[in-house]
């Protein structure tokens, strides 16, 4: 019976104690991954890890090499990394690469990679130091980004001052737009013009007129013509007439355009940068080209008034004054 | 009051055992016990509760382990068996437990059923069926056949524990307590079933009590457990007749009850 | 051998220390008779196919219960700090590799245990105290394969099926609450969730649903064979029977889990 229950005894130790020392290797090893896995020893030296860990994973182009072994300080800012890189990878691997912490998401465990290397450096071995590379961190992404809104911030508090500008009427495409005068102005300008060519249709059927009668004998008209001289002179004059009229309608043309390209150029945002340029030169040269046109025209009509006054043709107003009297006159006595 | 049977030989000795000794830490229950069962033969122990009568029953069916001695059952010896041969002597072996010991979660039937299914191969259902009715029927509760065990009274379910090893057509039946619990009417009945069974059956038994009627009715021979040791050995007359005190006082104290 | 020359053992170490690795012994013993018994013909189908039934039929209500509501709370406690990052979408997913590679083994087996082992540790140990067992042993039955075999087949085949089951029920009770806040339907939510889960998540829990019910059915049965007499002894067989399995089953949790992890 003694016997019996001291062999159970032992047997209960031995059972104990091979299940607790499964347990402790079970959870030993499970701590820390790939243990079986020789693996070469390499370090680096980082001012700032970031939050890296022992067992955090080491990348090279994309693929995992190995774990983050230990980490410790060396000196003030100054944090010794060792890195476990398996060795089936190390011969890829060349002594010269670079070293950065970086992380597996924007939100992920801080990693370690690798990269860079030349070809012909030697594959990476135990104990060698890695460069460090303070790349590009969350933290640096972050920065920018801060950059990038400040930038932001003052790109759109500029383009309000220029929309406030040209709301206000400041600058030339904001006088371009708000300006009533010059809009009366062009408007005063056609009006005239219109004026202008009625006023010279006038005269051309009067002319007309006149040069039929040259063909009757007898007449002022018929004498004058013998009189070349006179005759070219009012030939030119009729022909400037005709250029005066032509230029006037080509100003109109040109305006109309100016005023629709002015439009599109409005509608079309792109070209908005391109109208932002243009100086107030512009306009004030528009501005003189309207008040030049309103010069020109108003001389016309003082031609036109010179020529009626002409001593050569005023015998030929009295007559047709009398003539339209007379059938004035006849018209009544009916 | 017992008729003799002419295919049995009353001679042959079919359990015998000699100096068997049985401990539990320090309390030393069995100390060199000798007991002869002969063909036949109903030998009751009788004992105060405590001492260890339902341990030698325990140990001839093979379900303890002996410290000490021999226990030769049907010429073999119980504690050198391995598990197969065990359980062939078990077949001839039919054990009555105290509190019948039926299987809850089945049916009467079932219960008289499992064994035999289980010990006999390619054995047909209506024969399994008849040999059911036959052992319900020679304990008198042919109506309970699909009843639960928790259904049964008392003397019920000792009948049918009864019956239940009798399925099995034993040599040997070991009655553990078969009355207690019961009253005296009911006691009755079981001790006539077992008189039956011996006379039926042809069946030698080992009838543990404390019981001095059944003790009286059932018993061929009478066993004293006093202490570890078998005190006296004999018929019920022979050990009454005494004027040892402890058997006395045995004896005295279970009329007055 | 008297009884005056008797004299009280000389423990190993000390009585109870003693004890403690006795009983391993005895665990150890009990767990070889189980590996020995498990391959000897004959194979008790009837009794196993009706303790499958029994093992999981009779858990189905109550892990339905407890796997939906499992899957519910745990997206909606989820839910707030998952939404910080505004990353709600990634409910489907989370929640299916928390279901798939923890929860449900764990709430499978824990129902289990507190159901299956007490139920199997209560009814041996019954069995035990009312000698039903010793009876099968007396009529030429072999009480270990019919009893203690079937039992533990049974729940290490069961239990793995309800943890599957519990699964599912767990990632449509995360469905509800995922469907009710962002109204994804049942396509798009399954979708998610199994993409982040592989076939080795779902192979670990397999393994410890296994393991889990087998631990289940051995303690049971090893409390409930060893139950002390009296009435007590199947009541004490039956609260032990769940604390010890509860127990151990955290204890393999971290171990398998670790094993898991060199696979990963």
């Amino acid at each position: 019976m003694n016997a019996s229950n001291k062999r159970a005894v032992t047997v209960g130790i031995f059972i104990f104690v091979g299940i607790a020392i499964i347990i402790m290797a079970v959870l030993t090893l499970g701590g820390q991954r790939k243990t079986f896995v020789s693996s070469v020893q390499v370090s680096a030296l980082f001012k700032d890890i970031n939050g890296l860990q022992a067992g955090n994973n080491i990348w090279y182009s994309g693929v995992k090499i190995g774990t983050v072994k230990k980490i410790e300080f060396t000196g003030s800012e100054s944090v010794k990394v060792l890195l476990n890189v398996q060795e089936d990878y190390t011969k890829f691997i060349h002594s010269d690469c670079k070293a950065k912490i970086g992380s597996d998401g924007l939100i992920g465990n801080r990693i370690v990679v690798l990269f860079g290397g030349t070809p012909t450096a030697p594959a990476l071995a135990a104990g060698n130091v890695l460069n460090v590379d303070n790349g590009i961190s969350t933290d640096d992404i972050m920065n920018t980004l801060q950059t990038n809104n400040k930038n932001l911030v003052g790109i759109t508090d500029n383009l309000k001052v220029i929309s406030t500008k040209l709301a206000s009427g400041e600058g030339s495409i904001g006088k371009l737009l708000n300006d009533e005068s010059l809009y009366n102005a062009l408007e005063a300008v056609s009006q005239a013009l219109r004026q202008a060519s009625s006023n010279t249709q006038q005269i051309t059927a009067n002319l007309n007129n006149y040069t039929a009668q040259l063909q009757k004998k007898g007449t002022l008209a018929n004498d004058l013509v013998s009189d070349t001289v006179i005759f070219a002179q009012l030939r030119s004059t009729v022909r400037q007439l005709n250029q005066v009229a032509s230029t006037a309608n080509g100003v109109v043309t040109d305006l109309k355009g100016a005023s629709s390209s002015v439009n599109t150029a409005l509608s079309n945002d792109s070209s908005a940068v391109g109208v932002l340029l243009h100086d107030t030169a512009s306009a004030e040269n528009l501005r003189q080209i309207i008040y030049n046109l309103q010069t020109s025209t108003g001389k016309l009509d003082e031609d036109l008034e010179a020529a009626q006054h002409n001593f050569l043709l005023r015998g030929y107003f009295k007559k047709k004054a009398k003539a339209a009297k007379k059938a004035a006159d006849a018209a009544v006595k009916q | 009051m017992k008729t003799a049977k002419p295919n049995i030989n009353y001679d042959e000795i079919v359990i015998d055992i000699k100096g068997l000794y049985k401990s539990f830490g320090s309390n030393h229950v069995l100390q060199g016990v000798d007991l002869q069962v002969h063909q036949g033969e109903n030998v009751v122990v009788l004992g105060r509760s405590g001492t260890g009568k339902s341990v030698l029953i325990k140990i001839i069916s093979g379900l303890l382990y002996p410290d000490q001695g021999k226990v030769n059952v049907l010429g073999q010896e119980v504690p050198d068996l391995d598990e197969y041969a065990l359980r062939d002597l078990r077949r001839q072996i039919g054990f009555s437990f105290q509190n019948s010991a039926l299987y809850d979660s089945m049916t009467v039937g079932e219960n008289l059923a499992f064994p035999l299914k289980r010990n006999t191969r390619h054995l047909s259902s209506s024969k399994l069926r008849k040999s059911v009715e036959a052992v319900l029927e020679a304990v008198g509760l042919s109506q309970t056949l699909h009843q639960l065990p928790s259904e049964l009274s008392g003397g019920q379910r000792k009948r049918i524990g009864i019956a239940r090893t009798l399925i099995m057509q034993p040599k040997i039946m070991l009655y553990d307590e078969p009355t207690a619990g019961l009253d005296p009417i009911t006691s009755t009945d079981i001790n006539n079933l077992i008189n039956e069974v011996q006379q039926r059956y042809s069946t030698s038994a080992i009838i543990i009590t404390h019981d001095l009627t059944c003790a009286k009715t059932t018993g061929d021979k009478i066993a004293m457990l006093l202490n570890g040791n078998f005190v006296k050995q004999g018929s019920f007359q022979d050990v009454f007749n005494t004027e040892d005190p402890v058997i006395h006082s045995f004896y005295d104290y279970n009329f007055i009850q | 051998m008297d009884s005056t020359n008797w004299q009280p053992e000389k423990p190993v170490i000390s009585k109870k220390i003693d004890q403690f690795f006795i009983t391993i012994y005895q665990v150890f013993l009990f767990i070889r008779k189980f590996f020995r018994e498990v391959f000897r013909m004959p194979f008790e189908r009837g009794e196993f196919i009706r303790q499958c039934y029994q093992i999981g039929y009779r858990s189905l209500a109550l892990i339905t219960l407890t796997g939906f509501i499992t899957g519910l709370v745990f997206t909606k406690q989820s839910r707030p700090s998952l939404a910080e990052f505004g990353a709600t979408s990634w409910l489907p997913s989370l929640v299916s590799i928390a279901i798939i590679r923890a929860l449900a083994p764990l709430v499978t087996a824990l129902i289990c245990a507190g159901k299956v082992g007490s139920s199997i540790g209560a009814e041996l140990g019954s069995m035990r105290v009312t000698e039903q067992i010793d009876a099968m042993e007396v009529s030429a039955i072999n009480p270990f394969k019919f009893l203690v075999v079937t039992r533990v087949l049974a729940t290490t085949v069961v239990v793995p099926m309800l943890m599957a089951y519990t699964g599912f029920i767990g990632m449509l009770g995360s469905f509800l609450d995922v469907h009710l806040n962002e109204a994804t339907s049942i396509q798009t939510f399954f979708q998610a969730a199994f993409e982040k889960i592989s076939f080795l998540d779902f192979g670990a829990s397999m393994l410890k649903a296994i393991v889990y019910g087998f631990t289940i059915a051995m303690v049971g049965c090893y409390q409930g064979w060893n139950a002390n007499q009296g009435t007590q002894g199947v009541g004490k067989a039956a609260n032990v029977a769940v604390v010890v399995s509860m127990f151990f089953i955290f204890i393999e949790e971290i171990i398998i889990v670790q094993v898991i992890n060199f696979f990963r």
